[in-house]
């Protein structure tokens, strides 16, 4: 037999070296040699087949082989990976279903059979499965909780009465059964699942805190907790719920979504007073000390401060632009030569006014604008860090003039502000960068492409092109400046696109390397634009390339559910599945 | 201002399943930086379902990906370790202390796995990368030569070194995880 597996691994290191050619000539040599007894070799040749491109032969060949009932183990996992090669994955549960009836108390076969199903998500096959390989091996849990969860998967599909009267009692039944012999974190997460389908949250709190709790691990505490949480504002126990998510607020006081999860439950939770916060509302005076002396504990964070202009938003009739302009000024002075302030700031617009001066989006840059530090200049000798800081400040003044004013600007203003950060990115340009790094200055050069952008918008035709123009020119030197900014990158892109220039785009397209999940969030800013510029060819190849990774898509996910159930994530099954 | 997304949500588009909210929020974040890799939908997927713990995004107040971290734990007896697979801030949120937030998450859950250290790879010429794991308390063990190979992107064409950077965990007290080693390896040493 040793020549023959010295035969057999050469077609599979040529397989694996992706040598398709190959792996068919040492296929069929094995074929002659033993007379077409090898089935290994007759499913390894239509793989390499199909790998080549060769559809008709390779359907021909894998059919010789489907037409052998088997369960040798080397043909089985050729085939499945053929299968799964040519999408068709239906094919992989109907040939171990044979295999299993030749060798029916082999958990190996079994348990392939079973993510065979899972594959092509038939749930009650798994269920069947599941249950035959509990009743081989009733003391390995798995097989037993496979069952269960199939049980619930069905439920999830089906819904309605089905699930509700039958399905999910099944499940919760069958779980109860063995709950003195759970032994592992993850299916008592697969108890709370059909509790939590079950809408019996009680049962679900109870179990949090009873005896299975010993079997969640120190590293699953903060999911739990939310769970918990969960579980609490399902059952509409709303003042346990505010008490524990502003326990929780102290543990990480930064942290946005608890914010915003605090000033909801406690706007939820005043129900023995009901009605909306007014200003003169002392429960409102008592949430705004509370948040301001967390707020007074940390100086140096600025979520509790941004919490304030949360809390008027959502209690819009608290809300004095007034106080509005005040919070989001002090936040200015405090955190401007951080990043992202105008962005953090920005989102709270909406409370300031429009018709009184006074507490104006206006007024707000008038009493910020003294404060920043003068327009900053890169010298050899300069404090690089401080640099960094003035010019994160006046950064972010700008955006927030930009995000704030909604008055369009005249000509003439436009290009004084389009000069003075021009003038200002030119002075701020540092040395020594690594090509990978990005100037700070940038984003007053894209501020810059901005406004010939708007300016473009508005414009009559003649006019336009040469903002289009002056923009491009801005950002190539922004790029030689910053090889790596992509934003810079992705404006160019958009501009070419509207001037109809195809090749330059498509260039900087290149140099993003827009490959996998990138293709979903980013390949649009060409793709879309293909039918425009009128390149079907080249925009074919680009869209075929998408559509591959779509494709292949389903099959990678199918396989991580398969592992999802080996590894006992049981959480991630009905995420991973349709 | 930060917020860790630690749950996943499902996001079903004509019935072809695209990602779960962690990749949807890489997707947000774009993943463009020219330091971090961007895998395939599979290598996102393992990380997911494997090591769910260790997979943390941060997102801002107005609903943007700030950053995320992703990790897994190996190793047997003293070598028992939590692992950096990926740590990425984009450039708009950087000088906030992020890196230094996700890093701790990541450690935090390693003890609580009782890791004995927790390890990371980076390329040698990623300076400020090297100078932010040593101002956390990371020392370099070792020198890998040719860990990173070239033409994994535009920016990358040669091999490159990789510095092996270790820090003990509270299991460690001796710190004996950390005591660098005098040669550099090949890849094919590491296990």
């Amino acid at each position: 037999s040793d020549p023959r597996e010295r035969r057999l691994k050469a077609i599979y290191d040529a397989l694996d070296a992706g040598n398709n050619k190959k792996a068919i000539q040492e296929a069929e040599k094995v074929l002659r040699k033993e007379a077409g007894d090898s089935l290994c070799a007759k499913a390894l040749r239509a793989l390499a087949l199909l790998r080549s491109g060769r559809l008709d032969e390779a359907t021909a060949a894998a059919s010789e082989v489907e037409r052998v009932d088997t369960s040798e183990e080397s043909v089985l996992q050729a085939m499945t990976y053929f299968y799964k090669e040519s999408h068709r994955l239906d094919r992989i549960a109907a040939m171990y279903e044979r295999a299993v009836q030749q060798q029916p108390k082999s958990e190996d076969l079994l348990t392939s059979l079973f993510m065979a199903h899972v594959r092509v998500l038939d749930h009650k096959k798994q269920q069947l499965t599941a249950a035959k390989l509990h009743r081989l091996a009733p003391s390995k849990n798995p097989y037993y909780f496979w069952s269960v969860m199939s049980v619930l998967m069905q439920a999830t599909e089906c819904g309605g009465e089905l699930a509700s009267k039958m399905l999910l009692p099944l499940a919760a039944k069958m779980a109860e059964a063995f709950r003195d012999r759970m032994n592992a974190e993850a299916e008592v997460q697969l108890y709370l699942m059909v509790l939590e389908m079950q809408e019996r949250f009680e049962d679900c709190l109870a179990t949090l805190d009873g005896p299975l709790s010993s079997l969640l691990s120190p590293q699953s505490t903060e999911m739990t907790r939310q769970q918990r949480m969960g579980y609490l504002e399902k059952l509409g126990r709303k003042q346990e719920l505010a008490d524990a998510r502003w326990e929780d607020l102290t543990t990480e006081p930064n942290d946005w979504a608890r914010w915003q999860s605090c000033i909801q439950s406690s706007i939820n939770a005043d129900i023995s007073q009901g009605g909306d916060y007014v200003e003169a509302d002392p429960r409102l005076s008592e949430l705004q000390s509370r948040m301001d002396a967390i707020a007074a504990e940390h100086p140096g964070l600025s979520g509790p401060r941004l919490a304030r202009l949360e809390l008027m938003r959502r209690c819009p009739v608290s809300c004095r632009p007034e106080t509005a302009l005040s919070l989001m000024r002090s936040y200015f002075e405090a955190f401007a030569s951080r990043p992202a302030v105008a962005s953090d700031l920005l989102q709270f617009r909406s409370l300031l006014s429009e018709t009184d001066e006074n507490s104006s989006p206006a007024k707000l840059l008038e009493l910020i604008r003294p404060g920043l530090p003068e327009w900053p200049k890169a010298a050899a000798d300069a404090d690089r860090q401080q640099l960094v800081r003035d010019l994160t400040a006046r950064i972010n003044y700008e955006q927030l003039s930009r995000g704030l004013l909604n008055k369009p600007m005249d000509a003439e203003q436009r290009n004084a502000k389009i000069a003075e950060l021009i003038q200002a990115y030119r002075a701020n340009l540092l040395d020594g960068l690594r090509p990978t790094e990005v100037q700070p200055a940038d984003d007053l050069l894209l501020l810059a492409v901005s406004l010939h952008y708007d300016a473009w918008l508005v414009e009559d035709a003649k006019q336009s092109e040469t903002h289009l123009l002056q923009a491009l020119y801005l950002l190539d030197e922004g790029l030689s400046g910053s090889p790596s900014n992509y934003n810079i990158m992705l404006w160019m892109i958009r501009l070419f696109i509207a001037l109809g220039a195809w090749t330059p785009a498509s260039n900087l397209y290149e140099r993003l390397d827009v490959k996998q999940i990138l293709l979903e969030s980013v390949g649009f800013v060409l793709s879309r634009q293909v039918a425009r510029c009128g390149l079907l060819s080249q925009g074919l190849v680009m869209l075929n390339n998408t559509a591959m990774f779509y494709k292949n898509n389903w099959r990678d996910i199918v396989e991580h559910l398969c592992t999802a159930y080996r590894i006992g994530n049981f959480r991630k099954v009905p995420e991973l599945s349709p | 201002m930060v917020s860790f997304v630690i749950e996943s949500i499902l996001r079903v588009t004509n019935n072809v399943i695209l990602y779960n909210i962690y990749i949807l929020k890489i997707y947000h974040f774009r993943n463009m930086d020219p330091l971090t890799e961007t895998y395939g939908l599979s290598f996102y997927l393992t990380y997911l379902v494997h090591w769910p713990e260790y997979f943390k995004i941060a997102e801002s107040s107005d609903g943007r990906v700030m950053g995320y971290v992703m990790g897994k734990s190996e190793g047997y007896n003293e070598k028992w370790h939590g692992h950096v697979t990926a740590l990425s801030v984009a450039p708009e949120f950087r000088r906030l202390g992020l890196a230094g937030k996700l890093m701790a998450g990541l450690e935090d859950v390693s003890e609580k796995k009782r890791a004995y250290f927790v390890d990371l790879f980076v390329r040698v010429s990623n300076d400020v990368a090297v100078a932010l794991y040593k101002k956390l308390g990371y020392t370099v063990y070792r020198r890998v030569l040719e860990y990173y190979s070239g033409n994994s992107s535009p920016m990358f064409e040669q091999d490159e070194d990789a510095f092996d950077m270790r820090k003990s965990l509270s299991r460690d007290p001796e710190r004996k995880s950390m005591i660098p080693l005098e040669k550099p390896v090949r890849p094919e040493d590491v296990d």
